[in-house]
């Protein structure tokens, strides 16, 4: 199991003033300027007061962050756009003073948003455990530089952070979405005014009442209309076919100018596929030009795939209409073609194309 | 208490603290500074919430607002002084937050009202009371700043939580941990503490760029004025306002009975005022040892005066006697010619300089060979008389004649001048309490001839204006009385109340002497009389204390700081060679100066210094270290029967490393009858040392403990069987 584990190699402090801070800072000026002004002692009183507040702030952010041993667990996968929960452990050596009001984040790995932790007090020969949560916004490989503590005691004015670190790459899979009816359906009516869904197998179950909640694109309208009341189609999931998703990054010659959002929602169609495939239970094949992961070479070829679409690329070189990737294929197998940078390439009969006009659309309905 | 709860104490006190400092500053800003107590003390009965109809509370509020904007323009305009009205409008916008203290940001905005209205306290107050309030401020805002940052924290806290767990945050305001906030208030000590370090540290500007507030001279009503006017003196002479004290040292305490401060020399008399009409004179720059040196005296009689000067918007420098050299943060001197002193701004400020001075000693048979009438055309400008509606050529006249039957037959200037002196010291009365003039009415003349009451500026007026009369050169010297001795602290209060006024009359050869016609009543002020009792000399003595290293520490003091401790540290640094070279002479082949000589010193001199930093680690540190980790006490209670466990096997014989872990201990002891029960106290002790769960620690203390008695019973029953 992949645990990340930071500890302490190495670790250096930084200063910052606070949101409090600043407005301290402004006091701090214009006492400074009124005793300039004035040579009134009473304000050097004021100023040396608040230079004492700065001082104490400094010394007792030091000590608290003193004897601090941190470490964090990341999860097994992280996926972008979603948030995730962080463990960090933290423990406090011999030190004259305990570690108080520390908020814990980490450094590098494409500036994620986190909601931090937060320990309000850590005693000497203390290990406690946080949670937070934090969220890429992002695919791709970063590099951690390392787990942060900060320290704002005792007035929140002036906030020292020691860096633990270590640098250490992170995989971000693609975000992924709630299109798993894609494979619980086999694809058939789930697509039927689309054009680019092509030769769809079988599968409907049953036809049902509709109920709130219901995708609209599963009107049985046959039904709806003999009824006169909202009917909807079930689907059967079909156990023990083999679903091979292939994910086409190249853009076609003959295309006009890719488009970034278009190839990453069609990342995020292929991980989607893929993750909920493994979520079901289902056989997958997974390719792409150049690769093919099925079960019985990789034995993690689902986590391969999600390596492998973390860090694609869209490219140009797509020669043929029609591409000899998906030859080799037997009829029971289930196909789907993520393609969201072509709408135009004939990828044989019985495959759903999931193109680029389908990758459009699931930007406008997201949108 | 919850956070909350107490962060509202909290910031009630701090703006009753900003209050109270406004109140201890002046009448400038008393009346507002109990105002603000008085509306501190409201909000604190009725919430924080006020009106508590949003509709009301908005209409009052705004009205409140125009009505105090309105008032402000106003004082502004008519009074034209800024710091009182802005202070008021501060006060009024700290009142609107109080009675709406409803988020963090709001309490954020009174704590910088309030430290704005202790900034302005400070601009202009110079009593010791200032301190109360001040230290007040400084550890409520310290504790307040800490709850803050604990109130904010948690509520990050319960966000992420929620976040993660999908629950809500909590709506109740956690506690106060009472632990922490103990530890707050050595924080706070140790801010004030570092302050008394920095302060005197802190390098000394004054550059008056900006205008300031405090220069209104009425703000430093102190009887004294460089412009003597008659019937102007009555209401300062009963104040009991301190505007200086002095320390005095050499041949002063003997001169007691003639010990005035000068002030001012006035030579101009205009039939009602007296005017500082010397022009001449010259500036006195401060030489290489920080000195000012005004002329050359005898070195006897010498009076050495430490004078710590409260603002009195002049720029006369007072001191006894003549002044040979000065010393104090004046920038230039000018003096006058005519014995008085002056800086080139006046003060507005605190601040204390050290005077050398010397008082001529009066030898009577020499100033009674002075002729009555000599020639003397140099000093015309202290013979000039009015002639004028206020003192007319025939009031000059009629005057003469006066003087004329006053010193009879007096031959000498020292006893016509001591005849007039005495005949207004007995034949006229004293009173700070005079009737109106009439607008036509002549104010010497009918002091002299008509009320014959008055106060000493009258008096000194007569007197000059006599011997003026008959051509003896005299001037009018304004200054203050010795005033009130303080045993306690051995320095002189000098009041507002110790205004006076004094003449000078000219004995060629001799110089200016002083005589003092003022009756007996009014040359000492009521506070003079007075001994003060131990509590007032107390106090006075604090008041001192607080002006002498607060309110006038000036770059001199930093210098003489400076120049104190680095002889401190020179001495000690020679002490230390001093000491190693009588311990190297000890070895008799060793040859001082030699190479080996020097490093053995070197050697030496570190071993000093590592013992001594053992001795202040161990002697200071080390119990200070202990001291501010008392409050672990409790987390080694928890793990308390551990220890007891350890300590009831040293006294059964079985020797326990002290540096073993809890397991090691427990595996030396697993072939005894009670190993696998030391093994479970291991086990509790671990659970209660390392658990972050509160449950899982009480659990496995109170397990801990039940062990620890089953190990004692165990122990028990083996010795009954032995």
């Amino acid at each position: 199991m992949p645990k990340l584990t930071l500890k302490i190699l190495s670790s250096r402090n930084d200063y910052e003033i606070q949101g409090a801070g600043y407005k301290f800072a402004f006091f701090f000026l214009v006492v400074l300027i009124a005793g300039i002004n004035t040579g009134n002692n009473l304000i050097y009183l004021i100023l040396s007061v608040l230079t004492g507040a700065v001082a104490v702030s400094w010394l007792i952010s030091w000590l608290s962050l003193r004897s601090l041993e941190v470490s964090m667990r990341l999860p097994d996968e992280i996926y972008a756009l979603e948030e995730s929960v962080l463990e960090f452990f933290a423990s406090k050596g011999p030190s004259l003073v305990r570690g108080h009001s520390l908020t814990f984040s980490i450094r590098g790995g494409g500036e994620p948003d986190i909601h931090q932790p937060y320990l309000e007090l850590l005693g000497k020969g203390e290990r406690k455990r946080l949670q937070g949560l934090f969220r890429f916004h992002r695919r791709g490989v970063f590099t951690l530089t390392g787990a942060t503590v900060t320290c704002n005691w005792p007035f929140g004015i002036i906030s020292k952070t020691r860096v633990f670190k270590q640098d250490r790459r992170v995989t971000i899979y693609p975000a992924i979405f709630a299109i798993e009816e894609i494979l619980k359906s086999g694809g058939e009516g789930m697509f039927a005014a689309d054009s680019s869904i092509r030769g769809l197998t079988g599968g409907l179950l049953n036809v049902r009442q509709f109920i709130p909640g219901d995708d609209y694109r599963h009107l049985h309208w046959k039904a709806t209309a003999k009824t006169g009341e909202l009917m909807i189609k079930e689907f059967a999931r079909e156990k023990g076919r083999m679903f091979w998703v292939h994910f086409n990054p190249q853009r076609h010659f003959s295309a006009t100018t890719g488009d970034k959002e278009l190839f990453e929602a069609g990342v995020s169609v292929a991980a989607s596929l893929a993750y909920h495939g493994r979520s079901d239970g289902l056989k997958m094949i997974f390719s792409a030009p150049g690769l093919r992961l099925a079960p019985e070479v990789n034995s993690d070829h689902f986590k391969n795939f999600l390596d492998y679409l973390a860090e694609v690329k869209p490219a140009r070189g797509l020669k043929s209409d029609r591409p000899a990737s998906l030859t080799g294929r037997r009829r029971d197998e289930f196909v789907i073609v993520v393609d969201p940078l072509n709408d135009d390439v004939d990828w044989g009969p019985g495959t759903i194309v999931l193109d680029k006009r389908y990758a459009l659309d699931l930007m406008e309905v997201r949108k | 208490m919850t956070i909350v709860s107490a962060l509202r104490i909290l910031v009630l006190l701090q703006a009753a603290a900003a209050g109270l400092a406004l109140t201890t500053a002046g009448s400038g800003t008393a009346a507002t500074g109990v105002l603000m107590m008085l509306i501190t003390a409201i909000s604190w009965v009725i919430g924080g919430n006020w009106p508590s109809n949003p509709r009301r509370s908005k209409y009052f509020w705004n009205i409140m607002a125009l009505v105090m904007m309105i008032f402000f323009l106003s004082e502004v305009i008519v009074f034209r002084d800024l710091l009182p009205p802005v202070v008021r409008l501060v006060v009024f916008l700290t009142a609107y937050k109080l009675f709406n203290l409803n988020f963090n940001r709001d309490y954020f905005t009174v704590y910088m009202l309030t430290f704005l209205q202790l900034l302005a306290a400070a601009s202009i107050s110079y009593d010791y009371m200032f301190a109360i309030p001040f230290i007040l401020y400084i550890i409520t805002s310290a504790l307040a700043l800490v709850l803050q940052t604990i109130k904010m924290g948690r509520e990050r806290e319960q966000f992420t939580r929620s976040l993660i767990t999908g629950m809500s945050p909590a709506v109740d305001s956690p506690r106060v941990p009472a632990r922490r906030l103990s530890g707050a208030f050595l924080i706070s000590i140790t801010v004030i503490a570092i302050a008394v370090v920095v302060f005197p540290l802190l390098p000394r500007f004054r550059t008056d760029i900006i205008a300031s507030g405090a220069r209104n001279p009425l703000h430093h009503l102190s009887g004294f004025s460089e412009i003597v006017s008659l019937d102007a003196l009555s209401d300062i002479k009963t104040s009991g306002r301190v505007v200086m004290r002095v320390t005095l040292s050499g041949d002063g305490e003997a001169l007691r009975e003639r010990l005035r401060l000068r002030g001012i020399t006035l030579s101009y008399f205009d039939g009602n005022r007296w005017i500082h009409s010397n022009r001449g004179g010259g500036y006195i720059s401060r030489s290489s040892d920080g000195n000012y040196y005004i002329n050359d005296y005898p070195d006897e009689r010498n009076i050495q005066q430490e004078i710590l000067i409260n603002p009195l918007s002049t720029r006369a420098i007072f001191s006894i006697g003549l002044t040979e050299r000065v010393r104090g943060p004046f920038g230039r001197i000018w003096a006058d010619g005519m014995s008085s002193l002056f800086m080139t701004k006046r003060n507005f400020s605190q601040f204390r300089y050290v005077t050398n001075n010397y008082l001529p000693s009066l030898d009577i048979p020499v100033l009674q060979a002075v002729p009555l009438h000599n020639e003397e055309r140099t000093l015309a400008q202290y013979l000039q008389l009015p002639n004028n509606a206020s003192f007319s050529l025939t009031d000059r006249y009629q005057v003469q004649e006066l003087v004329r039957q006053i010193i009879g037959n007096a031959d000498n200037r020292y006893d016509a001048v001591r005849r007039l002196e005495q005949y207004l010291k007995t034949q006229f009365e004293y009173s700070l309490e005079l009737s109106r003039y009439r607008n036509d009415e002549k104010k010497l003349m009918s002091f002299l001839f008509d009320r014959r009451i008055g106060h000493c500026e009258y008096f000194a007026t007569a007197l000059a204006v006599m011997a003026r009369s008959i051509g003896i050169p005299s001037r009018l010297v304004n200054g203050f009385q010795m005033g009130q001795y303080n045993p306690f602290g051995g320095f002189y209060t000098v009041r507002a109340a110790d205004a006076h006024s004094w003449t000078e009359i000219y004995f060629p050869g001799h110089g200016w002497v002083e005589f003092d016609p003022t009756p007996a009543g009014g040359q000492e002020s009521n506070f003079a009389a007075e001994t003060p009792n131990f509590f007032m000399g107390f106090i006075e003595s604090i008041d001192l204390w607080w002006t002498q290293y607060i309110l006038a520490f000036d770059a001199i003091d930093q210098y003489e700081l400076y120049a104190g401790l680095s002889n401190v540290a020179r001495e000690a640094l020679k002490a230390v060679n001093r000491a190693t070279d009588a311990l190297l002479a000890l070895i008799p082949a060793l040859e001082a100066g030699s190479l080996f000589h020097t490093i053995l010193r070197i050697i030496v001199q570190l071993i000093a210094v590592i013992i001594l930093s053992l001795i202040v680690y161990s002697a200071i540190l080390r119990p200070l270290a202990k001291l501010i980790m008392g409050s672990r006490k409790q987390d080694d209670q928890q793990i308390s029967f551990f220890q007891q466990a350890v300590e009831l096997l040293k006294r059964h014989g079985y020797e326990l490393q002290e540096t073993s872990t809890v397991r090691e201990m427990a595996m030396t002891l697993e072939t005894e009858s009670f190993g696998k029960l030391f093994s479970d106290i291991g086990r509790s002790y671990e659970m209660a040392r390392f658990s972050h769960d509160d449950l899982l620690i009480r659990r496995a203390y109170a397990q801990g403990k039940r062990r620890l008695e089953l190990l004692r019973t165990a122990f028990e029953s083996l010795s009954g069987k032995s």
